[in-house]
């Protein structure tokens, strides 16, 4: 690996990793490891989390790096065996320009908003994401639930040791500002002729 | 100084850097407003009391009405403790516990070298110079450098490029701008001179001397103003005319803001004329610091938990996203395949659709020139001869 390439890792993994995405090297080399991957809201993945497996060749990013599911995931593009993903901008039109963050951040979420029915990995999705669009749904669901809730990745990989979510704990909830409404209007009772006072001091 | 922090605070961080005059209003001010209606409170009562004490059922509402508006009071107060208490606490978790924790020489490696230790004297006699001068005690030139290299030991050398522009302001401010006319003559700025007269014109007016005003303009605008170069500054100069002959006057808090344009202007041109910097460097190296802590302490905490290397010397291993008027003093090319700036070993290069990459990215994507390849941007097919060098240069 030349100098130029190692640099070039380093950056990508640490903008990885100041974006606060999970990143978990694998025997602390900077040329594999794991992402976890947030199913993109508003699609029937949203609720679901994977774990992503990297791996960056040699000559990255000259040649894009390979890039799988760990969990399994049901998606027209996405192997259900292998985890594979079928995405060209991650394969014949990679760029060098293109970085970890870009596939992470846009390139795999795009991919889950919108699959490719006619170049399919998983020809079970395929089908139903064009034929029965209720039951295609339901079946990402139940593959979520099986496979990719919190739960089932904490038992799979163990940590969880991610900053989206930790909740910042407010001890100070703000107290009620009910009883302070009759501190001003006690005039009312108006046995009391009203008396001017100067507000200076005697 | 504190018009590049409010720009900032409008346009780049919404952290409220400066609080609105008008809108702070602090659990302290509030307080101080109960216990004055308190007071009021009670003084009514007491002369309630005097008035009415011989009758006891009146007594017995007095005491009532002193109990209730004790307990307000109390129970505001209170509140108002509680409340402040929580704000400090989370400013101490937010900011002060971060800063305390926080190892700048963990994250900064790039130490000073010890022999440019005179530079960071200068850009702090400069600081002081530049944004104090006006401060200093004495009225001529002489005293003004005795006393700056006194009290700060600022080198003769630094103090004397500002010691002229402070006297020039102090005189603007005090309402006299012939020294400044003056300067503008000998430096031929064509643009300033008019507005210094303007500015006279305008504090004319606005003291009710039309008359005076008028002939004003006639002796000191009307020829600049007839140039056929200076047409837009004719606009203005007819507003003020307009407003003579129908009676009106210009408010004083507008003379007074005009003057503060020119002021800046002439500090402008002042530091542009002497070869000076308009902030002081210190000042934009502190604040570029104070915008990039929080990336620092990011940094650090995840440096912590992940066993990240980062092997390139002199340079951070993140990017911090600072305002334009921070970042374009020194513009670099990074080479947008390598991540990293261009140098006199890997200096950058156009490919024929005009897409610039560095040297060494090209070498691998042509395979030493042996192959055509795709451009990485669009992807138009190329080669390495056809490929030329870039240099870059900064327009005025």
């Amino acid at each position: 690996m030349s100098s130029n390439s190692k640099r070039r890792i380093e950056t990508d993994v640490m903008k990885l990793l100041m974006s606060d995405h999970d990143v978990e090297l694998v025997e602390d080399k900077m040329q594999e490891f794991h992402i976890k991957f947030h199913g993109p809201k508003d699609t029937p993945y949203e609720k679901g989390v994977w774990r992503l497996h990297v791996e960056l060749p040699d000559n990255y990013p000259y040649k894009s790096p390979s890039i799988g599911f760990v969990n399994k995931i049901f998606h027209p593009n996405i192997d259900a065996a292998s985890g594979s993903i079928c995405l060209d901008v991650i394969n014949s039109t990679w760029s060098p320009l293109y970085d970890l963050l870009n596939i992470v951040e846009w390139m795999i979420p795009g991919l889950l908003k919108e699959p490719n029915g006619s170049d399919p990995l998983n020809n079970e999705a395929a089908t139903l994401q064009l034929k029965d669009k209720d039951m295609y749904e339901q079946k990402i669901h139940e593959y979520i639930n099986k496979y990719a809730t919190k739960e089932k990745y904490i038992q799979q990989f163990g940590k969880w040791n991610s900053s989206d979510d930790t909740d910042d704990e407010d001890e100070d909830a703000d107290m009620d500002e009910s009883d302070d409404e009759q501190a001003h209007d006690d005039n009312d009772s108006m046995e009391l002729s009203d008396i001017e006072v100067s507000d200076d001091d005697d | 100084m504190s018009t590049l922090l409010e720009t900032l605070d409008q346009q780049w961080v919404n952290s409220r850097l400066y609080v609105d005059k008008d809108e702070r209003r602090t659990q302290l001010g509030k307080c101080v407003e109960e216990v004055h209606d308190f007071k009021i409170q009670l003084k009514k009562l007491k002369a309630h009391l005097l008035k009415h004490g011989s009758s006891p059922q009146k007594r017995l509402v007095i005491r009532e009405k002193l109990a209730k508006s004790h307990k307000n009071w109390d129970s505001s107060m209170k509140k108002s403790l509680n409340s402040s208490i929580s704000t400090y606490r989370k400013f101490s978790k937010a900011c002060v516990k971060p800063l305390n924790e926080f190892q700048l020489d963990s994250v900064y490696v790039n130490k000073i070298n010890p022999q440019k230790l005179y530079y960071l004297d200068t850009a702090i006699f400069s600081h002081i110079a530049r944004y104090y001068t006006n401060m200093a005690v004495g009225t001529t030139s002489d005293e003004m450098l005795k006393y700056l290299h006194s009290t700060y030991r600022i080198p003769r050398s630094i103090a004397m490029d500002y010691i002229e522009m402070a006297n020039i302001v102090k005189e603007m401010r005090s309402g006299n701008l012939n020294t400044c006319i003056r300067w503008c003559q000998d430096n031929n700025l064509e643009v300033l001179h008019f507005q210094l007269h303007y500015l006279n014109a305008m504090s004319l007016l606005s003291e009710n001397k039309p008359m005076e005003c008028y002939l004003y303009i006639q002796t000191n605008l009307a020829s600049t103003v007839s140039k056929s170069s200076q047409l837009r500054m004719a606009r203005p100069v007819s507003a003020l005319l307009a407003k003579i002959v129908i009676g009106d006057t210009i408010p004083a808090s507008k003379v007074d803001a005009y003057l503060e344009t020119c002021v800046e202007c002439f500090t402008k041109q002042y530091c542009l004329q002497n070869k000076l910097p308009l902030h002081s460097a210190l000042f934009l190296v502190v604040l570029s610091g104070v915008i990039g802590f929080q990336v620092f302490t990011k940094y650090e905490a995840i440096r912590k938990v992940s066993h990240v290397d980062w092997s390139t010397a002199d340079e951070l291993p993140f990017h911090v996203k600072l305002p334009p008027f921070l970042s374009n003093y020194h513009p670099i090319f990074i080479c947008p395949v390598l991540k990293e700036e261009t140098t006199k070993e890997n200096p950058p290069y156009s490919l024929p659709c005009h897409h610039v990459l560095s040297k060494k990215s090209l070498d691998k994507l042509s395979k030493n020139g042996t192959c055509n390849f795709k451009c990485p941007y669009c992807p138009v097919m190329s080669t390495k001869v056809k490929t030329k060098r870039v240099s870059f240069m900064k327009l005025p």
